[in-house]
């Protein structure tokens, strides 16, 4: 039996398990599919800590619905739904928490206002070839490109999977991989000149 | 013969395999006999590289047992410590005959007719897990909680210390 | 002879298939109990074991389906009628109170207050804002309130009521924070004081200018 055979017999097991309250099934099920969440997570946000935060959400999420799991669609599809709303929700969060901010500052409230300063994913790499490519990937790509360009591109998954695992068609997933493809390689072309000078 | 214009627009959407020589084709092709262009496809595969190190780079910070401690245990977030109906064991069971003993040797001619014991009586608060002690708080944070004991019997204070 | 023994066989046969009784399929839907407590309620009116007509169950999220004869189908109607009640409507009282150089009291926080002081040493208490939210078991609720002329958002998921007590999922978020986030256990009536110590904008307005605390008192009754 194939590795992927086996991890998705051993979820399905560990699924059946957890959703009768077997917590030790329930952490197994997850340490299984912890790196995995944290990847969504981490795609989505384009931030190691927001990412964290997610994973946490994410968990206890998992926790509260796996009953309410069916298994028509497969278990990796509804984990990455679960994921996908939770980065959603934290930004939906963030944005009224940004609104809130801007009528206390115009209600002309004197208040120092102490605001973290955030440091980007593109800060935590020394190598400025590599946080020039992060920057590009988290911020010059809408989500649905940076996540399947990651999956498919990064991770090595088929485009069948991917589109599967979105929920959304081969096709979608094709276009979406070849957008991303050109823009982060557009960025190389950009760092090497001297493949271009020569076309002049 | 491609030109290495129309190459290297091919090579920002082309397949990693195409770029690397692993299917042939015309731009694979190209690439084989123009130095120019393969330096280029190196150049793009190398990056993806780069890139795809420096994402995993990013690993979690979070612990896994560390973010499942934080996961309340029993019935999502319902109650107590339970780890499943099985974990009970014998008890369970043995309760939860109990609470159908309870309604089957009540004196009633009519098996329809619902027994009106108290839902809280001890049988059936075992019988449902009802009964075991319930943490007081469960932080999701990375707090310090303290809980506080008052002269109140109708007031606790929990403080968070960061 | 053998007419009479064939009569009696025949006989024997009708007579046995009278006896068989009918099983029948009865779909209850579920209130509040989850699978766990309603296998461990109902499975002793379930006779997987029986050898003409087994008796089975299946429970999905919020489905018991059951196969057995009608006066075990009729024991766990009367068993989930009992126990599988209505999901209720809980009542929560907010109080956001602010710690820090005040002067004065508050009646509305008098008790807390009383407790607070046995065991911290901020100089004041003030009642920044009340709020009530009424929300379904096992339902959310946002609610935002100003505070100090700030907004501040409450955010509580309501467990399932279990015996006398709910679970309750509390966040406090400020425009630059979420200062509260935490579970917890709440009796019914009774009253728990969420305190932290982190120093927020809510309380810089304050007299004293230094370091203040943000407190929310949550008390929750059934509707």
């Amino acid at each position: 039996m194939s590795d992927e055979a086996e991890h998705m017999d051993l979820t399905k097991e560990l699924v059946r398990n957890a959703q009768t309250g077997d917590r030790q099934a329930f952490e197994r099920l997850i340490k299984l599919h912890f790196q995995r969440i944290h990847r969504w997570a981490l795609i989505g946000t384009g931030d190691p800590d927001d990412a964290d935060d997610v994973t946490q959400r994410v968990l206890i999420l998992v926790h509260r619905k796996l009953r309410s799991f069916r298994g028509d669609a497969g278990f990796e599809s509804w984990l990455y739904r679960i994921t996908s709303n939770a980065v959603g929700e934290l930004f939906r969060k963030r944005k009224s928490r940004r609104r809130a901010m801007d009528r206390y500052e115009a209600s002309g409230v004197r208040a120092e206002i102490t605001e973290a300063t955030e440091r980007g994913p593109a800060e935590r790499i020394a190598d400025d070839q590599a946080a020039g490519l992060i920057t590009t990937f988290f911020e010059g790509l809408p989500t649905k490109q940076r996540e399947v360009f990651d999956l498919v591109e990064l991770q090595g998954l088929k485009a069948g999977e991917v589109a599967e695992l979105l929920g959304v068609e081969a096709s979608t997933v094709r276009v979406h991989l070849l957008r991303a493809r050109r823009t982060i390689r557009s960025k190389v072309l950009e760092q090497h000149p001297e493949f271009v000078e020569d076309y002049r | 013969m491609m030109r290495c214009e129309i190459a290297r627009d091919r090579i920002l959407e082309a397949d990693p395999a195409e770029l690397s020589n692993e299917v042939t084709g015309d731009l694979a092709e190209h690439i084989e006999t123009c130095s120019a262009c393969q330096a280029l496809a190196e150049r793009v595969l190398e990056s993806e590289r780069t890139l795809a190190g420096a994402i995993t780079a990013m690993e979690p910070g979070l612990d896994v047992d560390a973010a499942l401690a934080r996961v309340p245990s029993g019935r999502g977030w319902g109650w107590g410590a339970v780890q499943g109906w099985r974990r009970a064991g014998l008890a369970l069971p043995l309760a939860a005959a109990a609470v159908a003993a309870l309604v089957m040797l009540k004196p009633s001619g009519n098996p329809g007719q619902a027994v009106a014991f108290d839902p809280s009586s001890p049988v059936v608060a075992r019988a449902l897990g009802w009964d075991r002690p319930s943490p007081v708080v469960r932080t999701t944070s990375h707090a310090t909680v303290a809980i506080l004991p008052t002269e109140n019997p109708d007031i606790t204070i929990i403080w968070f210390m960061n | 002879m053998g007419k009479a023994i064939l009569c009696m066989a025949v006989s024997a046969v009708l007579f046995g298939c009278l006896w068989e009784r009918e099983v029948e399929v009865r779909v209850f839907e579920l209130q509040r109990l989850d699978y766990g407590e309603v296998v461990s309620l109902i499975e002793p009116y379930v006779y997987a074991d029986r050898e003409n007509n087994p008796g089975y169950f299946t429970v999905t999220e919020n489905t018991l389906t059951v196969r057995e004869l009608p006066e075990n189908l009729d024991r766990i109607a009367a068993v989930l009628e009992r126990f599988d009640t209505p999901r209720s409507t809980v009542v929560l009282h907010f109080q956001i109170v602010a710690a820090n150089g005040y002067e004065g009291s508050d009646p509305e926080i008098a008790a807390v207050e009383l407790e607070l002081r046995k065991l911290l040493r901020y100089q004041g208490y003030k009642l920044l804002a009340s709020t009530m939210l009424q929300v379904m078991e096992g339902q959310e609720a946002t609610q935002s309130v100003l505070a100090n002329e700030m907004p501040l958002e409450i955010q509580v998921h309501v467990g399932l009521v279990r015996g006398e007590a709910v679970e309750l999922q509390v966040n406090v978020i400020t425009p630059w924070d979420q200062v509260l986030q935490t579970a917890v256990n709440l009796p019914m009536g009774k009253t728990v004081v969420l305190g932290t110590g982190r120093n927020t904008p809510l309380v810089r307005g304050s007299p004293a200018e230094d370091d203040g605390a943000l407190i929310l008192i949550v008390t929750a009754e059934i509707s």
